[in-house]
């Protein structure tokens, strides 16, 4: 039998995955529903970014190069939906109450939104790719794809995504903060996290804002993930942005169940 | 006999936005023996669902100690944890499983087999008469059926102490007497029950003791026969009355 700080592991991995059975039980519902409306999302992207401004002169290319920013902020766009869900169980019916009564740490109760969200993003996000080259053939390219970079870094943005939603959703107090937390955070981070631009085009143009830019995880995410799918020239390097998503990851978690500790007042 | 649990000096005290402190709880002791039902009795604001919570490990204390068996609950808290049952105020359920697949994913949390489980949720089910609602959602429920179907699953891992926080609040008194009928099945099964409540009439019929708690202290522990003998009274609520009046005073 295993222990750590006295914990008996195996018994605690068992209720962890019972934990995320819960989860995928509880999606199961929704999943069609969640593809349908990735779908309308993507589409209607497309229409507008590769058929309708390469009329405005835009390179027809520019489509693909978004296109591919957008599967990997993928989380940023569900994480409002995600943070208003966990709210309002802390708000209301507080489930997670039942959860943190069970026979493990409380810490798991977290890590299993953490893990859950992370592996329901990379699903999500996975199944773009197809979606994609059917609505536009050929916008992503399977044969220049470096495939292990691309489903890591698949997988780290997932669980970036479910790192900030964990991170933001601690400092949210109540339902009435949720409109504060796209348009302060999750906004700002989408936009200026490079699924429209490359982060050299923006330190070219000013080193200062490439330099603070370095500090949004969605950038590390849309340069990634180009960087694996077009090739890594002209992107920050892969090593840099999976060692910055890594340590973040780390961090937000650590930041958020320590405040969701103290906020909760758990044991 | 030995305590199944013993409280020694808990306190808790929460910070409030303000900066102020409030003391929830003041050095409350207090034993509970096995297969005991101890009745937690004040009004609204003394501390008894803070108690409950505590108790269940929801909540860390401030200062004090509570043993369980002679040991600290922190010391080992998945032991403690897989040994009490906690069904509290509020339904935290999930509405998006069925009766049945909350049952049986709590029955896993708890280790138990499938073959155990089944069994064990058919018992639950037909015992809770919950038959017609098992593959339906809490949503379809009405109040006392949730309330029936809460004690189903706290009860699902067999736990050796349950604690119940307000079961039959806003109940209908049909519903009241039917789960307090099921308290007394516990009982007689030797567990052993911290039962919070508002209603000093369930104390009296389901308590062995009661613990008294006003602004967060016990006023007195003892048995509701003891109490009306000591107060010369009729009921459990004359009694009460005259404790709270006397606290008012001191």
């Amino acid at each position: 039998m295993y222990k750590l700080w006295g914990y008996d592991l195996a018994f605690c991995w068992s209720v962890f995955k019972v934990m995320l059975r819960v989860d995928l039980q509880q999606a199961r519902g929704t999943v069609l529903s969640k593809i349908i409306d990735r779908f309308v999302w993507v589409a209607s992207f497309l229409l507008i970014s590769a058929y309708l401004l390469p009329s405005f002169g835009m390179s027809a290319d520019f489509g693909k190069f978004m296109l591919v920013g957008m599967i990997a902020s993928l989380g940023i766009v569900e994480a409002y939906s995600v943070i208003a869900l966990i709210i309002s169980d802390l708000d209301g019916d507080k489930v997670i109450t039942y959860f943190l009564t069970l026979p493990i740490p409380p810490v798991l109760v977290f890590i299993r939104i953490l893990v859950y969200y992370g592996l329901y993003f990379t699903v999500l996000s996975s199944l773009l790719f197809p979606i994609c080259n059917l609505l536009l053939p050929e916008s992503i390219a399977y044969s220049t794809i470096h495939w292990p970079k691309c489903i890591f870094m698949l997988l780290l943005s997932s669980f970036s995504h479910a790192a900030i939603i964990l991170w933001a959703a601690s400092f949210v107090r109540d339902m009435r903060m949720l409109g504060q937390v796209w348009s302060r955070l999750l906004h700002p981070l989408w936009f200026l996290g490079g699924f429209q631009f490359k982060w050299a085009a923006l330190y070219q143009k000013s080193p200062v804002l490439g330099y603070l830019a370095l500090c949004n995880p969605i950038i590390h995410i849309t340069e990634g993930m180009r960087g694996a799918v077009f090739g890594p020239v002209g992107y920050l390097p892969y090593w840099l942005t999976t060692t910055t998503l890594m340590v973040l990851i780390v961090c937000m978690t650590i930041h958020a169940i320590i405040r969701f500790k103290k906020r909760l007042d758990l044991v | 006999m030995k305590p199944l649990i013993e409280l020694a000096s808990v306190c808790k005290v929460y910070d409030l936005e303000d900066g102020k402190k409030f003391e929830a709880l003041k050095n409350i002791t207090l034993s509970l023996y096995e297969g005991e039902t101890l009745g937690l009795l004040g009004v609204n604001g003394a501390g008894k669902t803070t108690l409950s919570a505590i108790l269940a490990t929801l909540h860390p204390l401030t200062s004090g100690q509570i043993l369980f068996e002679g040991q600290s609950i922190y010391e080992d808290l998945i032991r403690y944890r897989t040994v009490v049952g906690y069904c509290p105020q509020r339904p935290n359920v999930s509405p998006y499983l069925t009766l049945r697949q909350s049952l049986s994913f709590a029955g896993e949390f708890y280790g138990m087999s499938y073959s155990v489980i089944e069994a064990r949720i058919d018992k639950l089910i037909h015992d809770f008469e919950l038959t017609r609602y098992a593959d339906q959602t809490i949503k379809a429920l009405s109040g006392g059926y949730r309330q029936r179907f809460m004690l189903a699953r706290t009860l699902m891992h067999k736990p050796r102490l349950v604690i119940l926080d307000e079961p039959t609040v806003a109940l209908d008194a049909p519903v009241r007497r039917y789960l307090w009928e099921v308290i007394r099945e516990l009982k007689r099964n030797g567990v052993t029950i911290v039962l919070t409540t508002h209603y000093l009439e369930e104390a009296e019929q389901l308590a062995d003791r009661v613990c008294l708690l006003n602004k967060g202290g016990i006023v007195l522990v003892d048995s509701p026969e003891n109490l009306k003998k000591r107060f010369s009274a009729n009921d459990l609520e004359s009694v009460f009355i005259t404790l709270l009046e006397e606290a008012a005073h001191v």
